[in-house]
């Protein structure tokens, strides 16, 4: 008669070995993490084409409007979020890097910073959205300001989901990595590289796009 | 199995930041608006593609991916610019 911790063991060799059988599929993917986040990544990416494209039509409309909305932003501004976010985007390139090493103690504090960064982010763009709200600039004030907080609002609450995703790696890192672990810190790194990436280009569409007559 | 391109993630951070002081310093700066702005974009589009190929890994391994996220970034730059040189072209 087996004792309990035997009984323990005969449960649980099977969903390991599952589980290796599982790891080991994903790792013969052509993609880091898992696909299903790349199906996700790619949903998005469509979906914010779509804001551009409204954006541009709006802009088309009434141009002058619009410029001088984006002259009421500071450009500094935008350009020190970008600088941020791609800092923050490859620190956690380094924290994959350290998880394939399987170097929980360089994970960890990859990531620590790459949080620290996008809280930074994220507290910059509310001071950007408080000082456009005390000069005076509602959503409703100009078309352009319309699409801005609604776009760049959007924009921030991936800023977020994408933290709590870092949180999760960053935590799960207190234990040995595993590969099982390797695909967790890759699909949420993932999501914050696509969190970047979209950044990148509202940047210029934002701040940059400067009007004038040919 | 992801190579990324011979550059390697800490050129590639270097070189992202560049381009973000580069295209910055060209719109706020530069007397030719139109092409300075236009540069802005382009730029912030070869940042999008320098994100996904050597930050996310995404090669051509995974050829469905890959042409998605190539299109993507061209169609950014087509969507953005056309709207702004339309403007220009025809003004109201």
């Amino acid at each position: 008669m087996p004792d309990g911790r035997t009984q323990v063991v005969a449960i649980s060799r099977p969903v390991a070995l599952a589980d290796a059988e599982r790891i080991s599929a994903f790792r013969k993917s052509k993609l880091p993490g898992v696909d299903g986040i790349w199906v996700f990544i790619t949903g998005d990416l469509v979906m914010f084409m779509i804001y551009f494209l409204v954006f541009t039509t709006g802009r088309m409309e009434a141009p002058a409007a619009y410029d001088l909305g984006r002259r009421q932003l500071d450009p500094l501004i935008g350009c020190a979020l970008t600088l941020i976010l791609l800092t923050s985007s490859w620190l956690v390139v380094r924290a994959v890097e350290a998880a394939r090493e399987g170097s929980s103690g360089r994970v960890r504090t990859n990531l620590l910073l790459a949080m620290l960064l996008g809280t930074g982010f994220a507290g910059l763009k509310a001071f950007g959205y408080v000082h456009d709200a005390l000069a005076g600039h509602s959503p409703s004030s100009n078309p352009f300001f319309g699409y801005y907080y609604a776009i760049t609002g959007i924009h921030c609450m991936h800023v977020m989901l994408g933290m709590g995703l870092l949180l999760i790696c960053y935590v799960k890192a207190s234990k040995p990595i595993d590969d099982k672990y390797v695909l967790w810190i890759e699909s949420g790194a993932c999501f914050w590289h696509m969190v970047d990436m979209l950044w990148v280009l509202l940047f210029p569409m934002f701040y940059l796009l400067r009007s004038g007559v040919l | 199995m992801n190579k990324r391109t011979d550059l390697g993630p800490n050129a590639v951070y270097i070189v992202l930041m560049l381009a973000t002081l580069l295209s910055f310093g060209l719109a706020e700066k530069s007397a030719a608006a139109h092409i300075a702005t236009s540069a802005a974009v382009v730029i912030g589009a070869f940042k999008a593609r320098c994100i996904f190929v050597d930050f996310m890994e995404l090669t051509w391994e995974a050829k469905g991916f890959r042409i998605a996220f190539e299109v993507w970034a061209v169609l950014a730059v087509v969507v953005i610019l056309g709207g702004y040189w339309s403007t220009i072209v025809h003004p109201h």
